[in-house]
């Protein structure tokens, strides 16, 4: 096993510096990072000049990247616009945006789990037929029109209520909370809405997974040994069944973590959260090529380690796969 | 008359195949609909704009309006009427989804087709470039790429050019595992008995053979396409004004929906139903060529 991880780890290393370079490359080539500061009036040439060397624009591509990927393997990551480090930055907005992500993706795995194998169980009845056509609606949905719709539909209710059900706006209350408990429920009260959204979105293609993946593992021959042994139904459906229904499941979620990403993004961006997503925006509109540039390697980084996370995942519930 | 040797076996069964197909197709009503809602959507978004008596872009007297006989789907704030922004936004989002469905289909066929079929080292680097684009978040990258797009005037085709260029790993995929098994049939090792060159088998036996799975994924990548490219515009990116999309006016929406639902509700509902309406076609053909694969997403 230990041998199986150190080879995928050492094949996800030429994977990460592929990916620096066509990050670095993708920001660099996609406009000139001084076009905003020209276009402003009252900066000085010298001010550009400064900026331009800053970013060694003078530089051959491969240069700037070789000058840029040693630095980030030294573990600085540069200088935002405004002067911040963008490792803070980033490291501020990550914890935000990892609340969401991780409450959404366990929440839509447990849901589609239980959706998926019940659909699968009672295949054909009204059941299976309304969580069939809700995965549809849903995998059908763009992202920002359900959390606009959402966060509507919240703001209508707080109004006709006269209270503060739902909070729609930002990760966190503006007013100064203390204690403990105060924080985590402020907390929680704000990601009720853009978790609700991505989890939505994310659990109807999963469920259609797992209702597929269920159905195939009904019919598999040691399923009817089972039942012949006398193992009750029950558990024949979740020892023999459930446990090897499920690993198809965790490669789908793994790959979908760029679904994750997409979401996230524009989840922060109708919710205001200030987020990975909203600072990834924020970093385009104004030019920051710093920040977009790491903020693209972190999200390469993060896909690798979700696929390795995944493969090791797969290895241990699935022997045939390391010793493949 | 007898058969003339079993080396055109394969063409004909696959004519056959694909008429039986089309009538399981046919059987299917929820893709049916779905074809017709698209059918309409898409001619209504085609014809329309020259019978509404507003053009996309004009500015209006009418501030604010709530839906009326007028302004069936109401106006903006600044005068535009709703409905022939909707329309020119699904022609669009559509002309985008079509384009990038056949471009990034051709590719992944491409792609898929040589993997398969040399098999070897040209499969394992090919097969590694899938994976790796395959995993790309791709509307990051969409919208650190689009930016220098709407610097350039929000071109749409470069638009959905850029789009094309992330969305074909699934196609290259499907048709890579359906030319594996084919290649391997006694009709492809007929022909390569015969002496047909490599083009000729591949065009004439191995891409005919994989038209069901080609066109169930190229269905699913036209919403994909739609997604994103409506969520670019949606965060600001992508098609610029006075061009219009849906993305960019649900945003517009968004922002005023508590007190002019109409400017929000509208477009997005249109957006819903278009991709739903891909999807059960999707479902249908999925069905019609009963090839095993669950839908994914963007």
């Amino acid at each position: 096993m230990l041998r199986y991880i150190l080879k995928r780890l050492a094949a996800s290393v030429p994977m990460m510096l592929v990916a620096s370079f066509a990050v670095f490359c993708l920001v660099a080539l996609s406009g000139d990072p001084l076009a905003r500061l020209r276009e402003q009036p009252g900066v000085s040439a010298e001010a550009i000049a400064a900026r331009s060397e800053a970013l060694n624009l003078d530089q051959p591509l491969i240069v700037r990247y070789l000058g840029w990927i040693t630095n980030v393997l030294q573990g600085n990551l540069g200088l935002s616009l405004d002067g911040e480090p963008v490792a803070d930055k980033l490291t501020r907005a990550f914890s935000v945006t990892l609340r969401l992500v991780i409450a959404a993706a366990v929440v839509a795995i447990l849901l589609a789990v239980v959706v998926g194998v019940l659909s699968a169980v009672r295949r054909y009845t009204v059941w299976d037929y309304s969580a069939t056509f809700a995965a549809f609606v849903f995998f059908s949905m763009p992202v920002f029109f359900l959390a606009g719709v959402l966060k509507d539909l919240a703001i209508r209710l707080n109004e006709a209520t006269g209270h503060v059900i739902f909070t729609t706006v930002g990760e966190r209350g503006s007013g100064a909370v203390t204690g403990l408990l105060d924080t985590i429920s402020d907390r929680a009260g704000h990601m009720v809405l853009p978790t609700l959204t991505l989890v939505l979105v994310t659990f109807a293609a999963w469920s259609r997974y797992q209702r597929a993946s269920m159905l195939e593992i009904l019919g598999a021959d040691f399923m009817r040994t089972a039942r012949a042994k006398g193992v009750p139904e029950r558990s024949v459906l979740l020892r023999h069944g459930l446990r090897n229904a499920l690993i198809p499941l965790t490669t789908i979620v793994a790959v979908d973590f760029a679904t994750l990403v997409n979401g996230s993004i524009v989840i922060e961006t109708v919710y205001a959260w200030n987020g990975l997503g909203r600072l990834f925006i924020t970093s385009l509109q104004q030019g920051d090529v710093q920040l977009s540039t790491a903020w693209l390697l972190i999200a390469a980084g993060a896909v690798v380690v979700f696929n390795l996370v995944a493969d090791i995942v797969y290895a241990l519930l699935d022997p045939r796969i390391r010793h493949a | 008359m007898p058969e003339p040797l079993l080396l055109t076996g394969a063409p004909r069964q696959s004519r056959s195949q694909l008429r039986l197909a089309m009538r399981r197709f046919v059987r299917h009503r929820a893709a049916m609909a779905g074809t017709v809602v698209l059918v309409l959507v898409f001619g209504a978004s085609l014809i329309g704009p020259h019978f509404t008596p507003y053009g996309f872009a004009e500015l209006t007297e009418d501030y604010s309006q709530p839906p009326s006989a007028e302004h069936w789907m109401g106006t903006d704030a600044i005068g535009h009427d709703l409905l022939s922004q909707v329309l020119r936004a699904s022609q669009k989002s559509i002309q985008i989804a079509l384009v990038v469905a056949a471009l990034s289909t051709f590719i992944g066929v491409l792609i898929g087709t040589v993997a398969g079929y040399y098999r070897g080292w040209v499969d394992t680097l090919l097969s590694r470039m899938t994976d790796l684009v395959l995993v790309v978040p791709v509307l990051a990258v969409l919208l650190a790429a689009a930016n220098s797009i709407s610097q350039r005037g929000g071109n749409w085709f470069l638009v959905a050019i850029l789009i094309a260029l992330f969305l074909w790993p699934t196609v290259a995929l499907v048709v890579r595992s359906t030319v594996l098994s084919l290649r391997e049939q006694d009709f492809v090792q007929a022909q390569v008995a015969i002496g047909a060159s490599d083009v000729r088998i591949i065009v004439k036996h191995l891409i005919p053979n994989a038209v069901g799975p080609i066109a169930v994924s190229a269905t699913l990548l036209v919403v994909t396409a739609i997604l994103l490219e409506s969520s670019l515009a949606f965060l600001g990116f992508g098609i610029a004004p006075p061009d219009t999309s849906l993305g960019k006016l649900v945003a517009v929406g968004q922002t005023a929906s508590s007190s002019r639902p109409w400017l929000f509700y509208f477009p997005g509902v249109v957006l819903l139903v278009i991709c739903l309406c891909v999807n059960f076609v999707g479902d249908g053909l999925r069905d019609a060529f009963d090839t095993r694969r669950s839908g994914g997403r963007a």
